[in-house]
């Protein structure tokens, strides 16, 4: 197992190194001069313009600025940011947690409300359940996220005041309310926007896969056993259907990101993705860079889990063999 | 026959009549639109009443009006890139299924690698440095989409490649190009149209996200601008959202739904 997780780490690297490639392709291909927004828009003598420009490396050939920040990356810096005035690794830290605790959260609930669901369906296919289910999660896999994330920030926060309209945390200092529970009644309205559509695709992949499961001829053995029912449905139905459920579930990563930035947008969270838009808007290519790098490495590892899960729930995976 | 399975799906069949009526707004929209959707008016956030179908915005712009319009932009950009990245997905498996060997392994490392990278996050990152023109971000969409085709592509391309009828053509002295073409490809298209069906709705959802962002050109309609234009004015009016967000949302379940009814009709082992 070790070995394994130590290959994948090792794939990593191609992985990161196109990553970074192809942000700077971008931004070298991006129309305006990044000193002359340094240097700002007072005609300023050109002699302090070519001083500015040599103090950053600017003034060298292409491939020598690619490989000294390959470089720097590689020893674990992501650079300066313009904007923030801060090494680009402090302003990332500060919102990595943010995007991490939103997207497990949605994770989360994305699991264990889709599978409950999908075994729902499954039971007894063609059955009232079954029906409604499906076509609710055929809606729900079609909702645009932002769309659903303003609906639900109409209704729960702005009509009935039951949730916080935007942030993470309240502003009021000294509130009756723990700090954790208050993060949590932040967080309620973001997570559900951004599960509603891996909710909706795992019930479709759990009930497809547990019906298939079900027609096997261990089950029959397992019921002619006279196993309870909870048993066989759990412990024999629900793991063995799983496995589809987690592939798609690590593919699915990348996907996730995308919806954690329009979900941050909509509810102000103050995470990752909106960072990212940001540091675009304003230009800030560092942490721009930087951002994709940490969320490609994220997805990465996201993969790496699904794989690794994939060994606990069926024996029969080991991954040792193969290294 | 396969038609009165369809008709039997009362969900397909609302899907495949959804998608026509998109399509029709979309060619339709500007001349059946009451006012120009940018001219700005003295009705500011008017609720939805007669003569504002569907109320007007923070400027006194009709949102019917807009919500017509837009159609447009959504189904050039579903309709091309879906399209790009299918020709694009097709090419790349077909040549990996078929060729095997070192090109096949460099091809599909590459297919990896733009389906595990932070996809959307690219496209938000090049729309918003080169301008979120509508030519530009419909091919960088398809420059992100193209993976699944091709894998789906290559699957069949192998599976089919051994098979006895592309042997026989082989054996007859067919090009490679004529074996490719005229042999495999047409008998590995019945998934391909299908995931390409699918392909219309996750670009339509994308793009109105670009615009959601604010990426937008401001001359334009589009429902993911309208969206973005009404996160400022929540709480004051609840159809500057809806409106256009239920446009999206019916358009994307349009085409999720005739796609699954598409599958049914070509695959019809397949039983959902």
């Amino acid at each position: 197992m070790a070995l394994f997780v130590l290959r994948r780490f090792v794939l990593l690297v191609p992985l990161l190194l196109g990553m970074v490639l192809l942000g700077f392709a971008i931004v070298k291909l991006a129309p305006g001069d990044p000193v002359q927004v340094l240097v700002g828009d007072y005609p300023a003598p050109p002699e302090y313009v070519a001083s500015v420009r040599e103090r950053f490396g600017l003034d060298r050939p292409a491939w020598v600025q690619l490989v000294r920040y390959v470089g720097e990356v590689a020893r674990g810096n992501l650079g300066y940011s313009f904007f923030y005035n801060e090494p680009v690794i402090d302003v990332l830290r500060g919102r990595l947690g943010a995007t991490l605790l939103l997207m497990s959260a949605a994770f989360g609930l994305a699991a264990v409300g889709g599978i409950a669901l999908g075994v729902a369906c499954g039971r007894r296919p063609g059955s009232w359940t079954d029906h409604v289910l499906m076509v609710l999660g055929l809606a729900g896999y079609s909702l645009p996220v932002f769309w659903l994330g303003q609906l639900l920030l109409m209704a729960f926060s702005l009509g009935l005041g039951w949730f916080p309209t935007q942030g993470m945390r309240s502003l009021t200092f000294g509130a009756a309310v723990p700090p954790a529970l208050d993060v949590l009644h932040h967080l309620v309205l973001p997570a559900v926007t951004l599960a509603t559509r891996y909710v909706a695709l795992n019930v479709r992949l759990m009930r497809t896969s547990f019906v298939e499961v079900g027609a096997m001829e261990y089950i029959t053995t397992a019921r002619a056993k006279g196993l309870a029912e909870r048993v066989v449905v759990w412990k024999h139905g629900v793991r063995n259907a799983l496995l589809p459920v987690v592939t798609v579930m690590g593919l699915n990563f990348g996907h996730l990101v995308a919806g954690a930035v329009l979900t941050e947008t909509v509810f102000a969270w103050p995470g990752l993705g909106r960072l990212i838009f940001d540091s675009i808007l304003h230009r800030d290519y560092p942490v721009m860079l930087g951002g994709l790098l940490v969320v490609s490495v994220c997805v990465v590892a996201g993969n790496l889990l699904a794989d690794l899960a994939y060994a606990v729930i069926d024996p029969r995976i080991r991954y040792e063999s193969r290294a | 026959m396969r038609w009165r399975r369809l008709r039997r799906r009362p969900l397909a069949l609302a899907g495949l009549v959804g998608a026509v009526l998109f399509v029709a707004v979309a060619i339709a929209g500007p001349w059946v639109a009451p006012r120009n959707p940018l001219a700005l008016g003295q009705d500011t956030l008017r609720a939805p009443a007669p003569p504002y179908w569907f109320g007007t915005d923070e400027l006194g712009r009709d949102i019917l009006s807009g919500v017509l319009q837009g159609a447009r932009v959504s189904l050039v950009v579903g309709l091309l890139s879906a399209a790009g990245a299918v020709l694009v997905g097709v090419a790349v498996g077909a040549v990996a299924g078929y060729k095997g060997g070192a090109v096949d392994e460099v091809l599909m490392r590459v297919t990896e690698w733009v389906l595990v990278v932070p996809q959307f996050l690219i496209v938000l990152v090049v729309a918003a440095i080169f301008g979120s023109d509508l030519g530009l971000v419909i091919v960088v969409l398809a420059a992100v989409a193209w993976p699944a085709t091709a894998r789906l592509t290559r699957a069949q391309f192998l599976a089919l490649g051994g098979r006895e009828f592309v042997v026989a053509a082989r054996s007859l002295g067919a090009s490679s190009r004529r074996v490719v073409l005229r042999e495999i490809l047409p008998n590995a298209l019945p998934p391909i149209v299908v995931a390409a069906s699918l392909q219309i709705p996750s670009s339509i959802l994308a793009e109105a996200s670009l615009r959601f962002l604010g990426l937008s050109d401001p001359n334009s309609v589009s429902w993911g601008g309208m969206l973005n234009q009404a996160q400022n004015f929540l709480q004051q009016a609840w159809w500057m959202p809806f409106f256009p967000g239920a446009a999206i949302f019916l358009t994307v379940l349009s085409f999720n739904l005739a796609g699954e009814a598409l599958n049914d009709l070509l695959n019809p082992r397949r039983e959902v």
